[in-house]
């Protein structure tokens, strides 16, 4: 029951993390929603244009190919500007169906000639933004025109003919639900194959699979794309009947929510880390009076205690690239066969040991908030070399330990320690196994009586091996010897 | 990678086994799982592309450092992957593991991630358990050259230095040195420890070529969703069967396959004995490795630290479900949980607002039809309706449904409204539906209060006549609405028709309170007392009575009630207007806070017109002319409002000359008079109270008013007497007179007010004999017996009224309230009817002559002693005489108590100085002895006979004088 309540709670709150973006929206659009005049068509009984527009919106922030890309061994091409371009195409496609739907309906060519306009639009965004993504692999030449204008033409008819239909039966209450459904759920997979390209298609095509088999086109994700919201909408509609614009939200959530189903966030392989050398302003105790040291039962005054809160950091820093351990295997979702060899990555030989982002235990969840070290036997810690000891503590201060975790005191050394909460203090000695850090953390290494102290700064995810190898390798001096 | 060509034959045993090794792959101890990935990708591609052959071809005896996997030979050409085989190198030196806080050997945990990463069970082959679970081997070999220098160095060989010349002997001389000594004991116990000769003998059939290896069995499963992981180092106790020959290939890789966690955990070691190295095992390329209980650090030492310490590895769990199945499942769960919210929150909504069939209280009637104003956007336009409503109805009495009138259907003319106060009328109106239960008869069926059927007409003609509202009534009868429609019907009901009224009601309810209240002080003020002064001290007797008797009659009334009876029992009935009626001035200067909260009403103020326009007629008596203006007999008036009408029409009531207790006659007045024309005295107001005959309404009002709150003072001193002697009225005004002058105190002596009124009232001073000429006093039935003198002439047939003193000291005596002292009070010891005689006999009226005072007491004052000398008579004269004189000084408030007796002796002096004309007028009771008043006289020149009987009443009077003098007088003469 508890796991099974720790699993519920991480995956709600890394679940909001992730998709903040799509929260935001809908929060917006809840607001916004109050803001539109009675007799705006954003305001239109069938909710049509209020759902396009919801999907416009995620669509710019989230919109992608439902494939998985091109071959992921070549570089593509890094266009913001273009990028921009066909995240707007993307945008603003919906509405040509809308304006098809819209004439469809209602037998009149004027929406018709807006439809032709947008889908122009749409074509020039395209064609202009086309060069972001562009991978240099191209197997096998030409442009799919066929395969385009028929896709096209098929979402164009099928909306269409949903929205003749509405128009012939207003009052039959499950036509006009499918309808509505099924222009909302084409508009999904519109916006998702706007993103594909043939291009990549064929460098799978021709790459094959690691195990030798021949590449198939992952059907699922455009099948999920389409009928998932479709459905859904549809039962709604069914449902909740006299639906009106008052509840437009309700269909605005149901819409980011698919938006997050249907194009999640990439995960990433690894994390870009700094470690900031850090120094104290505050701690110290008085000095003693007189020169003399208190008895026992006293704090030894002088000594210097480290605050996690009152450090200033230098200008020295160390990056550190921690690699996310995901729970998946790429293997698994996309085995596609290397096109050549590559090297493994470096490893950062990190003076704490292997250091990554490991699942989350309770959800199996990928994360990137809290990195694992995993010390296996490493001579950092404490060594003993014949006679010679070399004592070196290790210790990682946490201001303020994450939410849910025990609040129970650490059991302290000295009757004058102050009261902390065992999360905010981790002492690594020869036994420990398994250490955390988190964003903020500071850890300190001691080794014959000099300290130095680091905090950890969890930076940007990178998503891409490629782009993890241009990452500054981790260098000798920025770990060892302290 | 890096292939080495090596063609395995296994010398050993002279056989090809089953389990192959191909490689070596590199092995970078930093880069294990790549390492280890790339081996398994080239193996797998070539089991997969069924170039087997060729790849057993390329199999190796892993003599070379580096990682190789292990192939098991399934038939024919079937291989499948079962493990891999790890020769470690000078590297390992370097970068090997230090020991703590490992718990499990190194590498094995990154090449099972390696093949899980590798998707063993889809892309390689592997030879799989019958649970469907891998289980592959993992061997950790540390060659001779390492194995040799470590703490757990194989028995039986010499520290091998390739380098070093031979000395022969069975040891080779070497400058290196064993890192530390062997600190593992080998497997067999019956080799003595440290004798290298005997150990090399133990081993002779073993090659030289020994090396230290770990087996560690992982156990990889997977199943649609989760793939899970363990590994657990085999521990040399399981091959250990005390032999030294080397355990065949085969045989303890087929063994290794099977063992289970729980064989590792269960092996039972003696703790003190530490690391061991098992039994030999074979390897390929004809070495043997000896099976150590833990593994080598890059220092070459043992870890860990006890045998013991080695613990089961975990893989991390791998999510493998098929991903299109996990987007499916996020897209279930996500979708599930908007529709459930979405769905249970409308299906919430739609439960909570669609009725039950429970059994509910029936809905509240719907509100009535609002409106921007009172039945007309003109507002003006609905008030002067009204208003015309309000006159017609008040002045047309029983005529009030001819018509059409105002604003009716078919009127031809108007009422001029002339600005003036309608508000008494409308309350009249209302007050004849809720207090006299007179209503407007408009149908047969149909009835109405007068103020809502002159509302709703307003409203109804204002509205112009609409059809639903219309009263249906026969022939060509006034076009009437229906009020009950206006009023009271929830779809036609107007509200702020019906709000208007309600706030009328409300001022006319506490008006009627004020109203009632003026009323009745007024009535009051006409039936009891007289006029109050402005202090009390001022006040008459009745003034004082009216005052006493009205506080009494207002006890528990509210302050307004209490204002406005003072008001009308002061002022009459002169307000004008509603506001301010029951202030103490007639001019309104500060309303009150009741006028103040009626002002609010709208309505309310547009009837009370314009002040000191229209009708100057006081608001009670429009009120009263408006509420009772009927001729029908079915109209109930109550009582108030009926004694005012008789009094307001100055007729008075036809109830004759009403008699109340004791044959007092009852006043009744005609009209009001503020100034009292009712009971002026207590003893009349008693008379009245005490009595249940019929004297009038009004009285009817009054005695309900005072009946729990007055309390009858008459008879002061005790119950009378019906049958005794005097009659009853006589012995109730004996007890006025005893406790007047003070002879006893009565139990109600200090709620007495009117004490001269009654004790006038009670007291005649006329000649008793009644002639023809009709003088004297009247007595008998229904008259007051009064108390009365038999004799007091100053000549004959010269009556001189006697003082009241002197009446009451007669009857006085003659009843028997004088003090009671020993011997009686007269000097013969008489009865009272004895001493004073009855007017006639048996009448049962003291005071007549032929009682012993009077039978002598003319001829004793007038000079005819002869028929009086005898003691007796002139006792009695004397006793009256005497006993008036008392009286004057018990009676006179002005002489304390203390100084009677003194006060009484001057009194006689005086008396006895006084020239016998004086005498005859103030004390002709004295005048008979007044030669003996003089104490200090001889006897001798007196008739002895008459001075001692005189003598005799003059000291019983002075013991009764002595006697109120100090004794505690109470009622009854009581002490």
């Amino acid at each position: 029951m508890v796991r099974a309540w720790e699993s519920l709670q991480g995956h709600t709150i890394r679940g909001a993390k992730r998709n903040a973006d799509l929260i935001g929206i809908w929060l917006a659009l809840l607001v916004a929603q109050h803001q539109v005049p009675v007799n705006h068509p954003l305001s239109r009984g069938d909710l049509l244009p209020w759902m396009v527009l919801t999907l416009s919106v995620v669509a710019f922030v989230r919109a992608r190919s439902f494939g998985h890309g091109p071959h992921p061994m070549l570089t593509p091409r890094v266009d913001r500007f273009n990028a921009l371009l066909q995240r707007a195409a993307a945008s603003v496609a919906p509405w040509a169906l809308l304006y098809v739907y819209d004439a469809a309906y209602s037998l009149d060519p004027k929406p018709l000639g807006f439809a032709v306009a947008v889908a122009v639009a749409v074509v020039v965004l395209v064609a202009v933004g086309g060069s972001h993504g562009q991978t240099a692999w191209n197997p096998r030449r030409g442009v799919p025109i066929g395969w385009i204008l028929g896709a096209c033409g098929a979402l164009m008819g099928a909306v269409g003919f949903v929205g003749y239909l509405s128009g012939r039966f207003p009052d039959a209450l499950i036509i006009s639900a499918v309808a509505r459904g099924l222009a909302i759920g084409l508009s999904f997979l519109t916006i998702g194959l706007m993103a594909a390209r043939a291009q990549n298609h064929r460098q799978r095509l021709t790459a094959g699979r690691k195990d030798g088999k021949p590449y198939k086109q992952q059907v699922f994700p455009a099948f999920l794309g389409t009928f998932g919201p479709f459905l859904t909408l549809t039962a709604v509609f069914l449902v909740v009947r006299g639906l009106t614009f008052s509840q437009a939200f309700v269909l605005s959530l149901l819409i980011v929510v698919w938006a997050g189903v249907v194009w999640p966030k990439p995960l990433p392989i690894m994390v870009s880390c700094v470690l900031h050398e850090v120094v104290p302003t505050g701690g110290r105790d008085p000095r003693p009076k007189g020169g003399q040291a208190n008895a026992f039962d006293m704090p030894p005054e002088g000594a210097l205690r480290f605050h996690p809160l009152k450090t200033k950091r230098t200008l020295v820093m160390h990056p550190w690239l921690v690699p996310v351990r995901s729970s998946r295997i790429a293997e698994l979702d996309d085995p596609v066969r290397p096109l050549w060899d590559t090297p493994p990555p470096l490893q950062a030989d990190h003076v704490l040991g292997d250091a990554a982002f490991e699942p989350d235990p309770a959800t199996r969840q990928d994360q990137w908030d809290v990195i694992t070290v995993r010390l296996k036997g490493r001579s950092d810690v404490g060594t003993m070399k014949g006679g010679d000891g070399n004592t070196r503590r290790m210790v990682i201060l946490r201001a303020f330990p994450a939410p849910g975790t025990s609040s129970r005191s650490r059991t302290a050394t000295y009757r004058w320690e102050n009261r902390v909460p065992e999360e905010s203090v981790q002492v690594l000695d020869p036994t420990t196994e398994t250490a955390t850090l988190r964003d903020g953390d500071i850890l300190v290494i001691s080794s014959e009586g000099v300290a130095r102290a680091f905090q950890l700064e969890i930076g940007a995810p990178i998503y891409r091996l490629l782009d993890a190898n241009a990452f500054r390798p981790p260098q000798l001096e920025d770990y060892v010897e302290v | 990678m890096v292939m080495t060509e090596h063609r395995y034959a296994d010398e050993f045993l002279g056989r090809i086994v089953s389990y192959q090794l191909v490689g070596p792959y590199v092995f970078d101890i930093k880069t294990v799982v790549a390492c280890g990935r790339a081996a398994l990708a080239h193996v797998g591609e070539a089991l997969r592309t069924g170039n087997v052959a060729e790849l057993i071809d390329q199999a190796v005896t892993g003599t070379d450092p580096g990682l190789y996997v292990c192939l098991e030979h399934d038939g024919d050409d079937d291989y499948s992957i079962a493990g891999f085989w790890i020769v470690q190198s000078v590297d390992y030196l370097a970068l090997g593991p230090a020991g703590p806080p490992d718990r499990v050997p190194p590498f094995v945990q990154d090449l099972l991630d390696a093949a899980t990463e590798e998707v063993w069970w889809q892309s390689l082959k592997v030879s799989l358990a019958a649970d469907g679970s891998w289980r592959p081997v993992v061997l950790l070999e540390w060659p001779s050259y390492l194995a040799n220098r470590s703490a757990a160095a194989p028995p039986g060989v010499p520290f091998d230095d390739p380098g070093a010349e031979f000395h022969g002997g069975s040891e080779r001389e070497t400058w290196l040195e064993s890192v530390d000594g062997a600190q593992v004991a080998p497997a067999q116990s019956d080799i003595p420890s440290g004798d290298f000769e005997k150990e090399y003998d133990h081993y002779a059939g073993v090659p030289d070529a020994r090396s230290v290896i770990v087996l560690a069995r992982g156990t990889l499963t997977h199943d649609g969703r989760l793939h899970r992981g363990s590994f657990f180092m085999v521990p040399p106790e399981l091959f250990d069967d005390g032999t030294t020959s080397p355990k065949p290939l085969e045989e303890w890789m087929d063994e290794a396959r099977e063992f289970i966690a729980e064989d590792m955990e269960a092996v039972d070691r003696d703790e003190e004995q530490g690391h061991k190295l098992g039994r030999p095992l074979q390897l390929p390329g004809g070495r043997v490795g000896f099976h150590a209980s833990g593994w080598l650090t890059k220092g070459l030492g043992i870890w860990p630290a006890r045998p013991d310490d080695v613990a089961i590895g975990y893989l991390t769990d791998r999510v493998v479900q098929q991903k299109w199945i996990s987007q499916a499942r996020l897209a279930a769960a996500s979708s599930l949980l908007v529709l459930t919210t979405v769905l249970s929150f409308t299906a919430g909504v739609r439960w909570l607002s669609e009725p039950t069939p429970e059994e509910i209280a029936p809905p509240p009637a719907p509100a009535a039809q609002p409106s921007m104003s009172v039945c007309s956007a003109e507002y003006q336009e609905f008030v002067d309706e009204f208003r015309c409503q309000i006159a017609h109805l008040a002045s047309a009495g029983d005529n009030y449904d001819v018509g059409p009138v105002c604003g009716d259907k078919g009127a031809t003319s108007r009422w001029e409204d002339d600005g003036r106060d309608l508000q008494a009328e409308f309350c009249a109106l209302v007050a004849r539906g809720e207090e006299d239960k007179w209503i407007a008869g408009l149908t047969p069926s149909v009835n109405s209060s007068f103020a809502d059927f002159a509302a709703s007409q307003a409203c109804f003609n204002v509205l112009g006549h609409p059809q639903p509202y219309t009263l249906v009534r026969s022939g060509e009868a006034r076009r009437l609405g229906r009020p009950s429609s206006f009023i009271e019907d929830p779809e036609l009901g107007i509200q702020p028709l019906i709000q208007l009224r309600q706030e009328l009601l409300e001022s006319c309810e506490v008006y009627r309170e004020r109203t009632d209240s003026m009323v009745a002080g007024g009535i009051f003020a006409t039936h009891v007392g007289g006029p109050m002064a402005r202090s009390p001290e001022n006040d008459s007797g009745a003034g004082a009575l009216r005052r006493e008797i009205a506080s009494k009659a207002l006890v528990g009334a509210t302050a307004d009630t209490r204002t406005c009876f003072h008001r009308g029992m002061e002022a009459g009935f002169d307000a004008a207007r509603y506001e301010g009626m029951c202030l103490d001035t007639a001019e309104v200067v500060d309303p009150d806070r009741m006028d103040v909260k009626a002002a609010r009403s709208k309505m309310w103020v547009k009837l009370g017109g314009e002040p000191g326009v229209g009708d100057r007629r006081s608001v009670i008596r429009r009120y009263a002319d408006a509420r009772f203006n009927t001729d029908r007999n079915d109209v109930k008036v109550d009582d108030l409002w009926q004694c005012h009408l008789g009094l307001e029409s100055g007729k008075g009531f036809d109830v004759g000359r009403p008699v109340g207790s004791w044959d007092i006659a009852i006043p009744v007045p005609e009209a009001y008079d503020i100034r009292g024309k009712g009971a002026r005295t207590q003893l009349t107001l008693d008379a009245v109270t005490s009595s249940e005959s019929e004297a009038g309404i009004c009285w009817s009002v009054l005695r309900q008013r005072l009946e729990s709150s007055y309390q009858e003072v008459h008879p002061l001193l005790g119950d009378l007497e019906p049958d005794g002697w005097p009659s009853a009225e006589q012995q109730l005004c004996g007890q006025i007179c005893a406790s007047r002058f003070n002879v006893k105190l009565g139990i109600n002596h200090e709620a007495w007010i009117t004490r001269e009124e009654d004790l006038a009232q009670c007291v005649s001073g006329t000649e008793p004999r009644t002639d023809s000429a009709g003088r004297g006093e009247r007595i008998g039935a229904g008259r007051l017996d009064k108390l009365r003198l038999p004799w007091s002439y100053r000549r004959r047939d010269d009556w001189t009224p006697p003082m009241q003193s002197q009446v009451c000291a007669f009857n006085l005596v003659a009843q028997n309230l004088m003090p009671e002292i020993e011997g009686g009070y007269t000097v013969a010891a008489l009865e009272g009817k004895e001493f004073a005689g009855e007017t006639e006999k048996g009448s049962r009226i003291a005071g007549g002559m032929d009682g012993q005072a009077a039978r002598y007491v003319e001829g004793l004052s007038f000079g005819r002693l002869s028929a009086i000398k005898s003691q007796e008579a002139c006792a009695n004269v004397a006793t009256q005489c005497y006993s008036s004189l008392m009286l004057e000084i018990t009676g006179n408030e002005d002489i304390e108590r203390y100084r009677w007796r003194e006060a009484w002796t001057e009194k006689v002096e005086e008396v006895a100085k006084m020239r016998r004309s004086e005498m005859l007028d103030s004390n002709p009771w004295c005048v008979g002895i007044r030669d003996y008043m003089d104490a200090g006289r001889e006897p001798a020149q007196l008739d002895t006979t008459c001075y001692v009987g005189i003598m005799e009443a003059r000291k019983k009077t002075i013991e009764a004088i002595e006697y109120l003098q100090t004794e505690v007088v109470a009622s009854n003469g009581g002490e």
